[in-house]
């Protein structure tokens, strides 16, 4: 039977003949017990990979990989808005949480692999109890490499997640997408679309390009104020150096409502984390103590799971530390 | 920005897109995808970039569309990194035949049962011994439901040439399903 039969077959138990095409291809369904056979061995193949799919699950641990990026709208609930709930222990905090990330780190921990000892811990003079902070566990696969091959595609050299100075990071242009994935996350078709995805509300669009140009080179030059950031005044030039971080709290289920979702630049973030029955509850910048909860920490392509556990209630210090181009290791 | 916290910036809300979907990522991944691990993988990074780009969807396409979108984009990425050929088969995707009542019938019979996971294991592995170009086609139609313009829009191509690789996966795999 030839190929053209074979599509009218296949189209036909689609519905997706014309109406005189499939009238057509009924009469000579009646007469010729070959075509009937074909048809007859085309609905099989259907019935067969429908049964294919009815019976394949996603395996239980992909919920567990995916666990970190979902979560219910609850905004609309005080109380719930601040629930935080500690899950995995990757990271035990203590009193002073000082955590050190290189924008690029994702880049190189291979999925399944722990993170590197990127995550250092400092204690605050006069601040009780101990400091505990560990990198995460290999558990926590979704923070390891996340986008290697977008990475790769961009063509940046793989470097080791540690503390100290760091060259330029590319800039780039994407509108709250990582590196490289906006050759592949599609743009839904529009009537005049271009080829750029459109800025989603609350996203930072940085500068297409890369190296730095000289005014980021010059702003990042110096450690950046996360007050500029926080308060909005952070320049283009701060924004398109900026990396996103993304603070889960405790693993899977727990993070906070950050709103508005803001993009922090390269350099010292102080932030104040309360901790109430083993639980973080609140992140908030120390120098607005006032002001609740603290823009979300976003830096490219990481995410930085923290599970508390064993320590008092209270509020304590911490930081957070985006290396930026010049910016001084913490 | 809507008032949702920074999961919920878009139309959609991406826990109820990853439960919708968590099945049929997995599925396709599992069609393309060398193994199983590998599949969870690529399922783990599709997830991913359905969540980063889900503020910028503003539902001018269907929401099925554009996820299968990205998983085909990155699977197919994948697969180029990897460099790894399927075999393209002339004329037949499998030595054994499978009996379509293996697959379908519903007694819980143990021994029906065991032939039943065996018959899909084999309709499996005929599947994924398909040129990539019809596996998709004919997965996407017949294991995942979606319309030939659906298909055409995932898979970036006219409408026509899903039609042939259709016709002709379904052809192929003819040989396996008795």
């Amino acid at each position: 039977m030839n190929d053209a039969v074979i599509e009218r077959l296949s189209r036909h138990l689609d519905g997706d003949l014309e109406p005189g095409e499939a009238r057509e291809l009924e009469r000579a369904l009646v007469t010729d017990p070959g075509l009937r056979g074909e048809l007859a061995a085309l609905t099989r193949v259907r019935s067969a990979l429908q049964a294919l799919a009815e019976s394949e699950h996603a395996p239980p641990g992909l919920d567990a990989r995916i666990g970190p990026l979902r979560r219910r709208p609850e905004s609309s609930r005080p109380r719930r808005r601040l629930r935080w709930l500690a899950a995995a222990a990757a990271v035990v905090l203590g009193v002073t949480v000082g955590v050190t990330v290189s924008q690029r780190s994702p880049t190189v921990i291979p999925a399944g692999e722990p993170v590197p000892a990127t995550l250092q811990a400092g204690v605050d003079e006069g601040a009780p109890g101990s400091v505990g902070v560990a990198p995460p566990s290999a558990a926590d696969r979704l923070e390891g490499a996340p986008f290697p091959q977008a990475l790769a595609t961009a063509g940046e050299a793989a470097r080791p997640l540690v503390a100290g100075t760091t060259p330029a990071p590319p800039l780039r242009e994407r509108a709250g997408l990582p590196p490289g994935l906006a050759d592949e996350a599609p743009r839904a078709p529009t009537a005049d679309s271009d080829t750029r995805p459109a800025p989603a509300p609350g996203t930072v669009v940085e500068r297409e390009g890369r190296g730095d140009p000289p005014a980021a080179a010059s702003k990042l030059g110096r450690p950046h104020s996360a007050r500029d950031n926080l308060d909005g005044r952070s320049s283009a030039a701060d924004r398109a150096a900026a990396g996103r971080l993304l603070v889960f709290m405790g693993g899977d289920t727990a993070w906070q409502d950050f709103e508005p979702r803001v993009a922090c630049v390269a350099g010292r973030h102080a932030v104040r984390v309360r901790v109430e029955g083993g639980v973080v509850r609140k992140v908030w910048p120390v120098w607005k103590p006032l002001a609740a909860p603290f823009d979300s920490l976003q830096a490219s392509e990481l995410v930085v799971g923290l599970a508390i556990a064993g320590v008092p209630d209270g509020d304590y210090a911490g930081e957070v530390v985006i290396e930026g181009p010049s910016t001084p290791a913490g | 920005m809507e008032g949702g916290g920074v999961w919920h910036t878009g139309a959609v809300d991406f826990d109820e897109l990853y439960e919708r979907f968590r099945r049929p990522v997995w599925r396709l991944a599992r069609r393309l995808a060398g193994s199983e691990e590998e599949a969870f993988d690529l399922c783990q990074e599709i997830f991913l970039r359905v969540w980063r780009g889900l503020p910028g969807f503003r539902g001018e396409a269907q929401l099925s569309t554009w996820v299968f979108q990205i998983a085909w984009n990155h699977l197919r990425a994948h697969r180029t990194r990897q460099s790894r050929r399927r075999e393209i088969l002339a004329d037949t995707v499998g030595e054994a035949k499978v009996v379509l009542e293996q697959l379908t019938d519903p007694r819980p019979d143990p021994e029906r049962g065991a032939a039943a996971a065996e018959a899909l294991a084999l309709v499996a592995a005929a599947l994924e011994r398909l040129p990539e170009h019809f596996r998709v086609v004919v997965w996407l139609r017949d294991g995942e439901g979606l319309s030939y313009e659906e298909i055409a829009t995932v898979l970036g191509v006219p409408i026509g040439t899903v039609r042939s690789r259709l016709a002709r996966a379904r052809a192929l795999l003819r040989t396996v399903v008795g």
